[in-house]
């Protein structure tokens, strides 16, 4: 039975779930109600993190067995909402700038933010398809919410026909699993230690880990990527990158923890390989910087199939560590690009997102260069920023699993990372700015600003004191 | 321990100092922030200074031994319950001794910038970024661990670019600092897999306990072999990679000469003195676990160390820049150093190659950063850097001169200057391990010899130069470090180094080896002599046959035999023979591996980016096709 | 009564008919129609298992399945057309403005 006093236990999905159908009541209920709407999701997603921290420590299965509260789900959630608060606070000028500002995107968002901490929080397969096709859904709409713009609407039509194609295997592999065990309940299939020698129960388990590859973007599942990225919202591309990644890889690694088929190793540490190597490689010849960072994300998440491929106590660390400054530095980078977009003049397309109109932007705005060079130091992995240690624990984890060869290679693959992320800070501090300069509208009072210095302060905090995210997660040192 | 807290100011105060010209600089006026450097580097030095003289001469002598002290140590990150990683500082003879070159060599580059650098934009820009960089350095050597090392490792990197970088409206310039520092970089990442493997091998990151002869470290992983090695070897051998990249050991010095471009102070700060020292401060750092449980490695170190020595020494003979005769010549003399290292022993007198090393990082410190100041007076004067447009100039820069000429006698070896005494212990450490390497390192010293008074003749004698301005000598502020770097070059040899720093701390007395000394002098004359021969006058080598023939057909035939033989000797065999060739390799092989790395990821980028169709039928055949092949995969684990 | 594999093969054939039509159909909407395919074939495993076990977990599953792909079909039908009113092609080759 469920009792009522579960529903105390989620508080923080609750929060969201009714501030999202809240806020579509408030769209409806009264005129000029975007500010108001932006303070209400501001507010919803500030008290879902505050009542997050009540739960650490208590391990907990609830919800008539749908549900389960863990340290790791919570600090997935966590870094989730921070990610979403800082989406939420970019996007309020940018959709302002693009003329979109409608109150449905925030209820977007919200859903999109329930459905991820549902997966993140489920039990049991059927909440993840819910909480997975809740979250995809709302992303579809989101990529496209640009709809005037014809690059916004490939970009959406791209995600949506790969994602339900990619859900079409993921519900195959759980109808095999399903008819193998004869329940959805993670608890009671993993109970049982017999299904895990048997074939059909393995492919469907090889399934479902292979539709969240492919919305972690894991090689070769990653060709979405880039396309969705480029075309979508700027803010939104940031959101995806992070938030989206993040939810997936949340979800399905305690079930690969659980599996622990020792041959998938193997597998995770090529598919690892081949993605860092793709993402890095073709992100030395891009001209767009949101297509750049679309590949770098792509080797960001070939950086977290290491750890994944590790498969051991310290894994869970390093992924989590490397997604918190994941999340500040990538979102830091795309919000700063969104920031620096030219206002829509009609001419449907995004202006100022060359890599050319970087140049010189260290002279013209020193503020927002100084920011995007820390924030892609920290992607380069160069201490003392965030981005270093998240590496660093995730190869280290490497290390201690005996696969010293793939950190190596890790280590050298985001070699070719530095090349092109110093590219980047080379144009907007040693080049001259391209005649004549499209002059970007920038002032201190938008509040992608106010996001920026939340993702600097982030990737300098968690840079400079890693004790600090450990202490607040309540990590047990193994 | 109580009574040093107070070194936790030294890098308090370059790092507010960083903070405060960084920040407020737009605002002050160029020479506030220049005078808030030297202001605060004067105290940090001051304090330096104490620190060596407590540590010297009163306390840290403990039962006649110098330990290491830790002042402070806070825990800062922790990994498992017995691996965690501090933040602190280390006192023991190696970094006090470095806090004392530091601190002198940066303030008089600071002193002298004042005067280099007053004409330039970005003043203020250019003392935040000293101030950086020497907070860096001084974090590095006082670091309680090696973690601590790497971190302040990589800021020495990036503040070293960003002052490359300085003049960035030269593209050259952005051009070396990006190659610096993405060399060093791919140096790090050796260093990184090294600190790695070393602490997972000892469960240590700190150096106290890494250097404990008899602690575990120094036996832990002796035992596994992989190819031949330990794995403590291939651990050491993977750190000695980074050192050689900051301190531009073959093939990884292909930045410093490029490196060049910053402003000439700079050189003198960081590519002369303290940054690519940091390499053998590093290796001297971990000198017992090399010597105890890695003597393979070393031995590589004094290898790589002689190749690297000779090899860049062949090269400085031939460069008209003179900013990069004395790069090279950099390179070389940190090669030496290597190999003083990589033939020492450990414990006292077998430990003479690691004093010896230390002794001549000291002294080199000194005279190099004379060498570069004196380098730039001169540029500064005559506004280029070749040396075919210089020429008499004595006469114009008396101070320069006469400072120039210390250094040049200090580093060529010639008593009673500092260079002498150095040099000669590294030759006496080297003779006794390896003959065959004392007879090559001989012949590098002659011909350091050779180059420096080679650029000292085409700068002060040579021909008389015609020069559109009158060079004048410049101010105060460049004319002081100049003097007094030049007496500390002059006297810093007769400090007797053996009785502070060695290899275990305890003191021992060396002497002069004149059986070795005398030798070395006259090799060192021999190579003055030829540089006097050729480039004291006005006329060049071939010129200057001609007027022999013609002109003088009484004078001793000898000599123009000799010439014959000397033009033949150097201009037909050793330049065109040797050193053009090396070199050409170093320029085209060398450097042209590297940018071929580059240039072909590029092109593999360019071709592999149309895989990404944009055909969106294209994607998911890709993904069905990968999906095919993982589980044909477990099917294929499972059968197995 | 038929037995277990006869479905599970039909469905399978199902699937399989979808994923090519997925791949080789050039019509964005006839795409869209094949993954629909894929889900339902989906959907008669399910019921195939859950009423071979006796147990009505799966039957639940294809309720949301198809609710799911209810709202999917609507956000994705949209999409189509704010691309068609754009571009007026819904022919999937010739949406390929975003690439490399």
């Amino acid at each position: 039975m469920i009792q009522i006093k579960d529903l105390l236990e989620v508080l923080p999905l609750l929060i969201i779930a009714f501030s999202a159908i809240f806020i579509l009541l408030l769209e409806v209920s009264i005129k000029k109600s975007e500010t108001v709407i932006f303070g209400f999701s501001l507010i919803a997603i500030l008290a879902a993190i505050a009542t997050s921290f009540n739960y650490f420590n208590k391990e907990m299965i609830i919800f008539n067995q749908f549900l389960r509260i863990s340290n790791a789900s919570l600090t997935f959630s966590v870094i989730i909402l921070i990610s979403m608060l800082i989406t939420v606070i970019a996007s309020k000028s940018y959709i302002e700038k693009e003329n979109v500002n409608f109150g449905e995107y925030y209820s977007m968002l919200l859903f999109a933010l329930m459905g991820m901490m549902l997966m993140i929080f489920a039990n049991d397969i059927l909440i993840i398809f819910i909480g997975l096709e809740l979250m995809s859904v709302c992303f579809y709409v989101l990529a496209g919410f640009l709809r005037l713009r014809q690059k916004s609407n490939e970009s959406a039509l791209k995600y949506f026909l790969l994602g339900a194609f990619m859900t079409g295997f993921i519900l195959y592999g759980i109808a095999l699993i399903y008819g193998i065990t004869g329940t959805t309940n993670l608890t009671l299939i993993f109970s049982d230690a017999k299904v895990l020698t048997n074939y059909v129960f393995i492919i469907g388990t090889a399934l479902l880990i292979i539709g969240f590859m492919f919305k972690i973007g894991v090689f070769p599942f990653h060709m979405w990527i880039p396309d969705v990225y480029d075309g979508a919202p700027t803010v939104v591309s940031g959101m995806l990158s992070t938030a989206g990644k993040i939810a997936a890889v949340g979800t399905i690694l305690p079930i690969i923890l659980a599996v622990n088929i020792l041959n998938f190793k193997i597998i995770f540490s090529v598919a690892a390989v081949a993605t860092m190597l793709y993402g890095n490689v073709i992100a030395l010849a891009q001209t767009n910087i949101k297509r750049l960072l679309a590949y770098s994300s792509i080797a960001s998440a070939g950086y977290i199939f290491v750890g994944v491929a590790s498969m051991n106590e310290f894994a869970l660390r390093g992924i989590a560590y490397y997604l918190i400054a994941y999340t500040f530095m990538q979102l830091g980078a795309f919000i700063i690009v969104a920031m620096l977009e030219k206002k829509d003049d009609g001419s449907r397309d995004y202006k100022n997102v060359d890599l050319d109109f970087y140049k010189g932007l260290g002279k013209r705005n020193p503020v927002i260069a100084t920011f995007m060079t820390f924030f892609l130091f920290s992607l380069a992995g160069i201490p003392p920023f965030a981005g270093f240690w998240g590496k660093y624990y995730l190869f280290f984890a490497a290390i201690k699993s005996n696969q010293i060869w793939l950190a190596v290679v890790a280590i050298l693959l985001s070699l070719i990372g530095v090349y092109y992320y110093l590219k980047i800070i080379v144009y907007m501090w040693f080049s001259e700015s391209l005649e004549p300069v499209s002059e970007e509208k920038f002032s201190f009072s938008d509040t992608g600003f106010a996001a920026t210095v939340l993702a600097v302060i982030g990737t300098i905090l968690f840079g400079v004191d890693p004790n600090l995210f450990f202490s607040l997660f309540k990590f047990v040192t193994p | 321990m109580e009574g040093y807290t107070f070194t936790l100011l030294i890098p308090l105060i370059l790092f507010a100092t960083f903070l405060l010209i960084g920040l407020a600089g737009g605002k002050l006026k160029p020479i506030i922030s220049g005078i808030t450097g030297v202001v605060s580097l004067s105290v940090v030095s001051i304090i330096s200074y104490i620190t060596a003289y407590d540590y010297f001469f009163v306390n840290g002598k403990v039962d006649g031994v110098f330990g290491k002290i830790i002042v402070y140590d806070a825990e800062w990150l922790r990994f498992t319950d017995s691996l965690f990683i501090k933040m602190g500082i280390l006192l023991d003879p190696i970094s006090v001794m470095m806090l004392v070159v530091i601190s002198t060599v940066s303030l008089m580059v600071h002193i002298y910038s004042l005067g280099y650098m007053h004409n330039e934009g970005g003043f203020s820009r250019y003392y935040s970024f000293l101030s950086l960089f020497t907070f860096a350095m001084m974090g590095l050597v006082i670091s309680t661990n090696i973690f601590q090392t790497y971190i302040f490792w990589e800021l020495v990197g990036v503040s070293s670019y960003l002052l490359i970088g300085f003049y960035y409206n030269r593209p050259s310039a952005v051009a070396a600092a990006k190659k610096a520092f993405i060399v060093t970089r791919f140096a790090d990442l050796g260093f990184l897999i090294g600190i790695l493997l070393l602490s997972s091998l000892t469960g240590t990151f700190d150096f106290v306990e890494l250097t404990n002869v008899n602690g575990s470290a120094i036996t832990a992983g002796s035992s596994v072999l992989f190819m031949g090695l330990s794995s403590m070897t291939w651990a050491l051998i993977l750190v000695f990679i980074g050192c050689a990249g900051k301190s531009a050991m073959f093939p990884l010095h292909i930045w410093l000469p490029d490196a060049m471009e910053g402003p000439t102070p700079v050189s003198a700060l960081i590519h002369a003195a303290t940054m690519v020292v940091a390499g053998v401060y590093l290796v001297a750092r971990l000198f017992p676990l090399y010597a105890l449980s890695a003597p393979v490695a070393l031995e590589m170190i004094a290898y790589v160390g002689a190749f690297t020595s000779m090899f860049a020494a062949i090269i400085a003979c031939t460069q008209t820049d003179i900013k990069r005769v004395l790069a090279f010549s950099t390179i070389s003399q940190i090669g030496i150093m290597m190999v003083g290292l990589g033939v020492s022993g450990y414990a006292a007198e077998t430990g003479l190659g690691f004093t010896a090393s230390m002794f001549h990082l000291f002294t080199h410190a000194m005279f190099k950063a004379l060498l570069f100041l004196g380098a730039g007076a001169v540029i500064h004067a005559v506004h280029t850097n070749e040396i075919s447009g210089m020429g008499g100039l004595r006469k114009y820069l008396p101070v320069t001169h006469i400072t120039f000429l210390v250094a040049c006698l200090a580093i060529s070896g010639i008593p009673p200057f500092s260079g002498f005494f150095s040099k000669d212990e590294i030759l006496v450490a080297v003779k006794e391990k390896d003959s065959f390497l004392f007879y090559f390192e001989s012949i590098v010293s002659g011909l350091s010899a050779f180059y420096m008074f080679r650029l000292y003749f085409g700068i002060f004698w040579n021909r008389n130069t015609t020069y559109e301005h009158t060079p004048h000598e410049a101010g105060m502020s460049m004319k002081i470090p100049l003097i007094i770097l030049a007496i500390l070059a002059a006297v810093t040899g007769f400090i007797p180094f053996s009785e502070f720093v060695t290899s275990d701390g305890i003191p021992f007395i060396s002497h002069i080896h004149w059986d070795i000394a005398i030798p070395a002098t006259i090799v060192g004359l021999i190579g003055i002599t030829a540089a006097f021969i050729f480039y004291k006058k006005e006329s060049d080598l071939s010129d200057k046959a001609a007027a022999s023939l013609g002109g003088f057909y009484n004078t001793v035939h000898k000599k123009f035999y000799i010439d014959e033989i000397y033009i033949f000797v150097t201009k037909k065999i050793i330049f065109n023979m040797v050193s053009t060739p090396v070199a050409w390799f170093d320029r085209n092989v060398v450097d042209g591996t590297m940018n071929g790395i580059a240039s072909v990821t590029n092109f593999v980028s360019e071709k592999i980016k149309r895989f990404q169709s944009g055909q969106l039928q294209q994607y998911a055949f890709v993904m069905v096709t990968g999906m095919i092949i993982i589980i044909a995969l477990i099917f294929y684990f499972l059968k197995n | 009564m038929i037995e277990i594999n006869y479905y599970l093969i039909v469905s399978a054939i199902l699937f399989c008919t979808g994923v090519i039509g997925v791949l080789v159909r050039r019509n964005a909407i006839v795409i869209f129609m094949c993954i629909e395919l894929m889900l339902n074939a989906i959907n008669l495993t399910f019921v195939a298992f859950s009423s071979f076990m006796g147990n009505v977990n799966g039957q639940i599953f294809v309720f949301i399945v198809m609710t799911v792909a209810a709202a999917e079909a609507a956000v994705g039908l949209a999409i189509v057309i704010a691309l068609f009113r754009n571009k007026e092609s819904v022919n999937i080759d010739e949406i390929n403005i975003l690439k490399w």
